[in-house]
């Protein structure tokens, strides 16, 4: 059996600081500010739900902590270290790794060679051989459910399968943390259900979770806790009951009633 | 399946051995020699461009620009007393280093992009070496008198082929050729699972530019003559991405069929239609983007599918 999650390594057992921070983020494109002054903390074996109504900023902060953009100020830490600025693949190998809202597989790799790809580049330190990326990648593809497609070019596989393909990918880099963009946008109330499976059981295997999602019902079962973005900035933060009580957010998302 | 991978190096070691006995089996066959020198000069360079060209998918046309530095270093130092043997490595060297130093501000470009700024390398470098006189020899070029006997050349053109083709046969298995087909197939997706892009592109390239370097140092020894239009030319760059399209681009053997086609077609046409051979290049280019993008190796391969297909339908109904 290969450890798929790379053990929590012992210098992030500092205490109860959080394993990923954002501090008073901002990221500016031009004259839109996509994100203003968020702060978030994740703290390990959490899953965190970021909500908000469309164009809230959920993905450009999920692309400000995954190195793919730099924030215009504020700082972003993983373990303790500084990671805003850095690249996208230094990001991950650190053990941040993250899925695409709009699903990108290599196409003309087997599903198998996909989720290779993650075991080979992933977290550091990585096997350098090719069986043992192999074997690293069967097990994330047996976790995710996708074992029996593992020969199949990637190109023939259902939205659905592509979204696990997707989590396999990222799981197969050995992370710490996982951001999961929208894994739930399109599918039916059965592969819903199975992805939340999912989910729950990469948490049981000491990954922490950070999901956007706009399915509400979902995220109030799944997360632990949940941040609301609405225009840019966060308006709440907390349990998920009191969190969608909350009288901000209900505004944000249905509007205030008319006096 | 596992048949197959057993008979395919067996078959490859064959080849080469047979090969290797050519100029000693048939000590006079002269033409025979210079065109099979000729193959397996070009097949290493169609090979080494496919590294970067292939695997990676960053179509470069500006590789003439590492052939002519191979050249050109080879060329200088053998006419300083150097042994022409002693320059190889530092022509390989040069080369590299070169692509490393016009690469990476490259490949902060993409697609398309990336192969634009490619010609231009390959012309400015024709420039330089155009106008360096004191160095180069200016327009007239440089020459020497006489090189090693044509069945040492052979055999150092079949051993540079035979790495340039091993090189390639390790990479599409290798964690360095996962990295360079997640980059060709989606670069973006590659670097969020922690593909360092632009490092394992300019080792690729690096690698490509160091093979063809080599290649130009024979070169010179075989030509005894380097010119910047011989070497640095356009039609050169072209011949190079030509050849791996022919045969199959990202293909391990494809690189080979290709030099082949592409040494016989220029062969056959040198002597009856000069020139022509520029048009039967470009039918064979339109014919492989309108109908087979991956080459001839492509073309068989779909042929050995369909009758895969065919011959399990035929035994289905035999056996139903």
């Amino acid at each position: 059996m290969v450890d798929l999650v790379a053990s929590q390594p012992s210098s992030s057992g500092r205490g109860a600081g959080p394993l990923l921070s954002v501090e008073r983020v901002t990221k500016r494109f031009g004259g839109l500010v996509a994100v203003s002054d968020v702060s978030l903390q994740v703290f390990a074996g959490e899953i965190v739900g970021l909500i908000g109504p469309n164009g809230a900023g959920k993905s450009t902060l999920f692309k400000v902590i995954a190195g793919i953009n730099r924030p215009t100020s504020g700082t972003v830490e993983f373990e303790g270290r500084p990671i805003a600025g850095k690249r996208a693949d230094r990001v991950c190998r650190l053990g941040v790794a993250s899925t695409h809202q709009i699903v990108r597989p290599f196409p003309h790799m087997t599903v198998l060679e996909n989720v290779m790809v993650g075991a080979f580049f992933g977290r550091v330190p990585r096997p350098h051989g090719t069986r043992a990326a192999r074997e690293i990648a069967f097990e994330a593809l047996h976790f995710c459910g996708l074992a029996a497609r593992a020969e199949d070019a990637a190109r023939t596989l259902t939205l659905a399968a592509r979204k696990r393909l997707e989590i396999a990918r990222a799981l197969a880099t050995g992370p710490a943390v996982v951001l999961l963009d929208e894994v739930l946008a399109g599918l039916n109330p059965t592969e819903t259900d199975r992805t939340l499976e999912l989910v729950r059981a990469m948490v049981a295997r000491g990954v922490t979770i950070v999901i956007v999602e706009h399915n509400l019902r979902a995220v109030r079962g799944l997360c632990s806790r949940i941040a609301v973005m609405a225009q840019g900035r966060k308006i709440a933060d907390g349990a998920p009951t009191s969190v969608l009580a909350d009288a901000n957010v209900i505004a944000a998302y249905l509007g205030t009633e008319p006096p | 399946m596992s048949k197959v991978h057993v008979a395919r190096p067996l078959i490859a070691a064959a080849a080469l051995l047979c090969a290797v006995l050519v100029p000693f089996a048939y000590p006079h066959a002269e033409y025979a020699l210079d065109v099979l020198f000729l193959i397996f000069l070009y097949g290493a360079m169609s090979a080494a461009w496919n590294i970067i060209g292939g695997f990676a998918g960053q179509i470069s046309f500006g590789h003439a620009a590492f052939l002519g530095v191979g050249a050109y270093a080879t060329m200088i130092l053998w006419s300083g007393g150097w042994s022409p043997w002693a320059t190889v490595p530092i022509a390989g060297g040069l080369a590299a280093i070169y692509s490393i130093v016009v690469g990476v501000p490259s490949f902060r470009l993409r697609g398309p992009y990336f192969s634009i700024a490619t010609i231009g390398i390959g012309e400015a470098t024709r420039l330089v070496a155009l106008n360096w006189s004191k160095l180069t020899g200016g327009a007239s070029g440089l020459t020497m008198a006489a090189g090693p006997p044509p069945q040492v050349q052979y055999l150092s053109a079949l051993a540079l082929c035979a790495a340039a083709f091993g090189i390639s046969w390790w990479i599409v298995r290798s964690r360095f050729g996962f990295a360079l087909a997640a980059i060709k197939q989606d670069t973006d997706a590659a670097q969020t699972l922690g593909v360092d892009t632009t490092l394992f592109k300019t080792l690729a390239l690096a690698l490509s530019a160091a093979l063809v370097g080599i290649a130009g140092s024979i070169y010179a020894m075989h030509y005894l003559y380097v010119s910047p239009d011989s070497v640095f030319g356009f039609s050169t760059a072209i011949a190079l991405v030509i050849m791996p399209i022919i045969g199959g681009v990202g293909t391990v053997w494809g690189p080979l069929i290709g030099a082949i086609v592409y040494t016989f077609i220029r062969e056959q046409f040198a002597v009856k239609l000069a020139n022509a051979d520029l048009l039967a290049f470009g039918l064979l280019l339109v014919a492989i983007v309108l109908f087979e993008p991956k080459g001839i190796v492509g073309a068989w391969e779909s042929i050995v599918a369909r009758r895969g297909i065919r011959k399990r339908a035929a035994g289905a109904t035999a056996g139903g």
